[in-house]
């Protein structure tokens, strides 16, 4: 449809500050994909404010002050929001596939991070809230590099202290419904890295997936 | 002011190629800019808007009239907006958000900017080249470069164009 071309120059004319309203609806794919079609619009479309945009559309979870107190440990909006991306389906509560083992995680923002906590309902008494505070432990983190990939860690204690592990994260599937913690030995490493299965062989991969949430919470 | 006197009071606003539009004063208030010309006491003679052609002016008033004869009725008063948008191509639209921009009109501003956003929504880059007639200056290099960086927002989207 030759009639129908427009020069791209028509797209950058638009002055900056209209930019990010118009991108605001867009997904950040489609932002991007201005972006590679030509360096001209790629400088404007790499601007905060679009990506400013852009978190604040997907950072539902969060309030525009923590997005601005994040900002300043990575190196754009456009690198804090490809975390935030990369998390968001992460975040909220997860439960075990079987509900007898009655596991709830919850996974929710640390700073620039994302802390997986698993409620201890074990020490939930016969009168649940009232009885007291809910006691909790971190299962694992994932914390926001300055370009905004993710690093993993894995929290486990050993000898009554408390320690963290590196891992990674394979995948997050957009609409992943199901959790899965794998840890495997390695035995090439030092004494450190061998107590890790230890602590996790009881139940060496968990499942915990959100359908049905209302149903078993 | 109009309400009071009972009359309407009619404004003449003037694009930047000089042609001369009436309009009642009550729908060109939708404009922040021309509100606050109004309440400046700036409205007796002709309103200059150097910012916006006589074909973009003649259609933003259009859509002033249009909108401000709608009660509040936020429904009524979207699918009117979305009648008025559905026919505009893109130059059009590029030329009305600058001069809502402009003329600070942020109902209008935000519509047209969606209407724009729908045309380049789920569009692959080669899509994008080709709408826009963009050339490509990219080396090859460079390219593969800004491509790798924007891996990120590839990962489980299907565009409607393959390529």
């Amino acid at each position: 449809m030759p009639s129908d071309i427009c020069g791209s120059s028509l797209l950058l004319a638009l002055p900056d500050d209209i930019f990010p309203v118009i991108t605001s609806s867009l997904s950040p794919r489609d932002v991007c994909s201005l972006g590679i079609s030509c360096p001209g619009l790629n400088d404007v479309v790499s601007s905060d404010k679009v990506w400013f945009a852009q978190c604040n559309k997907l950072g539902i979870l969060l309030p525009l002050s923590t997005l601005i107190e994040w900002r300043k440990g990575v190196s754009s909006y456009k690198a804090l929001c490809r975390f935030l991306v990369n998390i968001h389906p992460l975040m909220g509560i997860w439960v075990d596939k079987h509900p007898k083992f009655g596991n709830v995680v919850y996974v929710m923002p640390g700073f620039l991070s994302v802390v997986g906590c698993r409620i201890i309902h074990e020490k939930i008494g016969p009168l649940y809230l009232e009885d007291g505070p809910i006691l909790w432990r971190p299962v694992f983190e994932i914390i926001c590099k300055y370009d905004g990939s993710t690093t993993f860690f894995l929290h486990g204690k050993e000898r009554g202290a408390e320690y963290v592990y590196p891992g990674f994260i394979k995948s997050v599937d957009r609409n992943c419904n199901v959790l899965l913690l794998e840890v495997e030995p390695m035995d090439q490493r030092d004494e450190i890295d061998k107590d890790v299965p230890q602590n996790w062989t009881e139940r060496p991969f968990i499942h915990l997936c959100s359908d049905d949430r209302q149903k078993l919470l | 002011m109009a309400a009071e006197t009972g009359t309407p009071t009619t404004l003449t606003l003037k694009s930047n190629d000089d042609e001369l539009f009436s309009v009642a004063e009550s729908a060109a208030i939708l404009s922040v800019t021309i509100r606050n010309m109004v309440e400046d006491g700036c409205a007796g003679g002709v309103i200059p808007l150097d910012n916006v052609d006589g074909k973009t002016l003649a259609s933003v008033i259009t859509y002033m009239n249009g909108i401000s004869a709608i009660p509040a009725d936020e429904e009524k008063k979207k699918s009117y907006r979305d009648k008025f948008l559905s026919d505009k191509d893109f130059e059009t639209l590029a030329d009305m958000v600058l001069a809502a921009n402009y003329l600070n009109m942020s109902c209008l501003m935000d519509a047209v900017s969606a209407k724009i956003a729908q045309v380049m929504e789920k569009k692959s880059v080669g899509w994008v080249r080709r709408k826009f007639g963009i050339e490509n200056d990219y080396t090859p290099e460079e390219e593969a470069a800004v491509k790798e960086e924007h891996k990120w927002t590839f990962e489980g989207v299907e565009t409607d164009d393959d390529n």
